[in-house]
């Protein structure tokens, strides 16, 4: 154990040295987090935020009650409505920055009323797509409200309601609040920071790069004629793979914590229990140890290796939802994910971060321990055959 | 395995695939002694020491450390030994002198013996006043003294340099050889090979002589030469056809050997310098231009070339 000591303290002192770990386990992911999550927006990761111009050419009983559905609780917060005072105008706010135009044409109240069709024009914008869909989506969740209560008017008169008490049961019928709506909040019960998504992501991303400097520099030493050395000290090849091991697992695991500090502090990410966290990060640590030896050990050169751990580290990003959300990929790549230890890091990372009780992710590490214990396993005796005398 | 040598190796045997890479080596160093194995380049002198070393496994053979068996006492072995390779076995981003802590820890030593034994060894290769900078800043020589002294940091009872002056310059050459030359004999029983006969000449007390694979001759540098006989060499310069005058060479009287290399022909002759006038009608006959002729005393390139019919340098 003493001689793996000594050869992880000369590794840690060397990976400092030429900065490598501080830029691949902490500065790059740090930044590329802190990008991301900016460009997202830092008020809420899944909060949606769009203004439209609203133009009430009827100003009847029927578009009031379409005007005061933006003044919802639901909607309050994510959707502001500039009044404008015609259609014109609101078709040319869509040509610039606003998201989406609605244009309720005069008489609109009065042909609802009477039963006769009648349309809310929604005007969207090219740069905004999904704002303009938000918007295509609220008019027609009003428009089905409105074929609703047309039917429930036609009732009522028929049941024999007085004819003049039309415009008022329209327009009661209209405003009335739905009967079931959506609540959308995240597993844990709070909605997930962008910050708290990306910075796991990005920790867990650049964590396979951190942690292939360790496995690496196994042909750093055979390429330097310094695993001969080693060879024939007096030491086991067991202390020499232990020493590379330790020193991988160090790096690994301090960028991970240094990042939790640093995304916590800098862009407010929510981490969880603090010792949940730990545990997920020894996990998520030991399985990117297991598959970047195996992916080292199979190459011949430390370029090969960099080639390989490469493609390897972004395909796993890829398909573990590290560069995109995976809640808005196809089922296919949902279930992929579950193949990656990229993805069952990030499922821990983000229920904890949603404020999920620590035993939410024990899934999340039996998973990262099979990853490790197989990869781990199998590059273990592959690494042996590197450092024994062939 | 009996023997009171530091190092006693026999039979040693390496093959990879269906090349045999090593046959039936074997020679004992004593302690104090200098053994010197000289031969060309892939005569099998890296993998002889690798297997003594335990970074090969060999295919046969035995091979005892200071009395340690290395198959069965492999730590106490490898303890004995201190290994120079040929590369620069470096951290090129530590300093020399953390470069020399590490090794010193690998074998064991702490505190102030590390201390003083890095200092001694950088004081022996004359590095004191820059261990303190990096590897990759010091010139290549440097980094080959700081070589030889990562293997000394332990005091070993056997210290195996593989070829510690392939590419360096004449002054560093000179510089490797004093520092060799200056570890003293108490006791440190030193493997040194080599292609170049000036060093095993200069350096070794015995010498083996490694070619294709087999050990073909051993003993001191007067024993070696002694094989050679009455026999002197002699170095034609001449232009046209070597190989062809090489071969009418070879059949003149009192000539036994004959090899042309780099621009010249070398010869094994029984009097040297009666046989010369019909060296040179020969020459003339064979319709060479000879500029110049050397007669050399019997020296180990002349054994060489005695015992495998070829120069070293082939």
């Amino acid at each position: 154990m003493r001689i793996a000591l000594v050869i992880a303290a000369k590794d840690l002192r060397q990976r400092l040295r030429d900065r490598s770990a501080l830029v691949v386990g902490v500065a790059a992911p740090l930044m590329l987090a802190l990008i991301i999550s900016a460009a997202l927006g830092g008020t809420g990761f899944n909060s949606f935020h769009a203004t439209y111009a609203l133009y009430d050419g009827d100003h009847g009983p029927v578009a009031r009650s379409f005007t005061a559905i933006f003044r919802t609780p639901q909607l309050r917060r994510a959707v502001r409505i500039r009044t404008v005072r015609s259609a014109a105008e609101a078709a040319s706010l869509t040509k610039h920055d606003l998201a989406a135009a609605f244009v309720i044409p005069p008489g609109f109240s009065g042909s609802v009323t009477a039963g006769d069709p009648a349309a809310i024009r929604v005007i969207r914008s090219r740069a905004d797509l999904i704002g303009g869909q938000v918007a295509v989506d609220i008019a027609g969740a009003f428009a089905a409200r409105v074929e609703g209560s047309q039917l429930a008017v036609r009732s009522a008169l028929a049941a024999g309601a007085p004819a003049s008490h039309a415009d008022a049961l329209v327009a009661r019928a209209t405003s009335a609040p739905p009967v079931v709506t959506l609540a959308d909040t995240a597993a844990g019960g709070r909605q997930l920071q962008p910050a708290s998504y990306f910075g796991p992501a990005m920790a867990i991303f650049f964590l396979f790069f951190t942690v292939g400097l360790g496995a690496r520099s196994l042909l750093a030493e055979r390429r330097q004629a310094t695993l001969a050395r080693l060879q024939a000290a007096p030491i086991s090849a067991r202390a020499v793979l232990g020493g590379k091991a330790i020193a991988s697992f160090v790096l690994g695991f301090t960028s991970m914590l240094v990042l939790v500090v640093v995304s916590s502090a800098l862009l407010g990410a929510r981490w969880g229990h603090p010792l949940a966290v730990l545990l997920l990060i020894v996990a998520a640590v030991l399985a990117a140890m297991g598959i970047t030896t195996l992916v080292v050990t199979a190459a011949k050169t430390e370029e090969q290796a960099g080639g390989y751990s490469s493609a390897v580290g972004v395909v796993l990003a890829l398909l573990g939802g590290n560069f995109i959300p995976i809640s808005s990929a196809p089922a296919v790549l949902r279930r992929l994910t579950l193949l990656t230890p990229n993805g069952w890091a990030l499922r821990g990372f983000t229920d904890l971060g949603t404020g999920a009780r620590a035993s939410a992710i024990v899934p999340s590490i039996v998973a990262l321990a099979v990853f490790a214990a197989v990869t781990g396993g199998v590059s273990v005796a592959r690494a042996n055959r590197v450092v024994r005398a062939q | 395995m009996p023997g009171a040598g530091v190092l006693v190796c026999s039979g040693l045997r390496k093959r990879y695939g269906r090349r045999v890479a090593v046959d039936d080596v074997g020679f004992e160093i004593a302690a104090g002694e200098r053994y010197g194995l000289l031969g060309p380049n892939g005569a099998g002198k890296t993998t002889t020491i690798s297997m003594i070393c335990g970074l090969l496994r060999r295919d046969g053979g035995e091979v005892s450390v200071a009395g340690q068996a290395v198959d069965e006492r492999a730590t106490a072995a490898r303890a004995a030994i201190g290994y120079v390779p040929q590369e620069i076995a470096l951290y090129p981003d530590l300093t020399g002198r953390e470069n020399l802590r590490f090794f010193a820890r690998l074998y064991g030593l702490t505190g102030r013996t590390q201390d003083e034994r890095v200092d001694a060894c950088l004081e022996l290769v004359g590095l004191s006043d820059r261990a303190g900078e990096r590897v990759d800043k010091y010139s290549g020589g440097m980094q080959r003294r700081l070589n030889i002294a990562a293997g000394l940091l332990h005091d070993p009872r056997l210290l195996v340099l593989d070829e510690p002056t392939v590419g360096v310059d004449p002054q560093s050459r000179i510089a490797i050889l004093d520092s060799i030359e200056a570890l003293g004999t108490e006791g440190l029983a030193v493997l040194y090979t080599t292609h170049y006969m000036e060093e095993a000449q200069r350096l070794c007390d015995r010498i083996g002589i490694l070619d294709e694979r087999r050990l073909v001759a051993e003993g001191t540098r007067e024993e070696l030469v002694a094989l050679v006989g009455g026999e002197d060499r002699v170095r034609l310069s001449a232009d046209g056809d070597l190989t062809a005058l090489a071969a009418a060479l070879g059949a003149v009287e009192g000539i036994t050997q004959a090899s042309a290399a780099d621009g010249r022909v070398d010869l094994m002759v029984l009097g040297a310098r009666r046989a010369l006038p019909r060296i040179l009608e020969a020459a003339t006959r064979a319709g060479a231009s000879v500029s110049g002729v050397e007669v050399v005393e019997p020296d180990l390139e002349a054994v060489f070339l005695h015992l495998t019919g070829k120069a070293l340098r082939d």
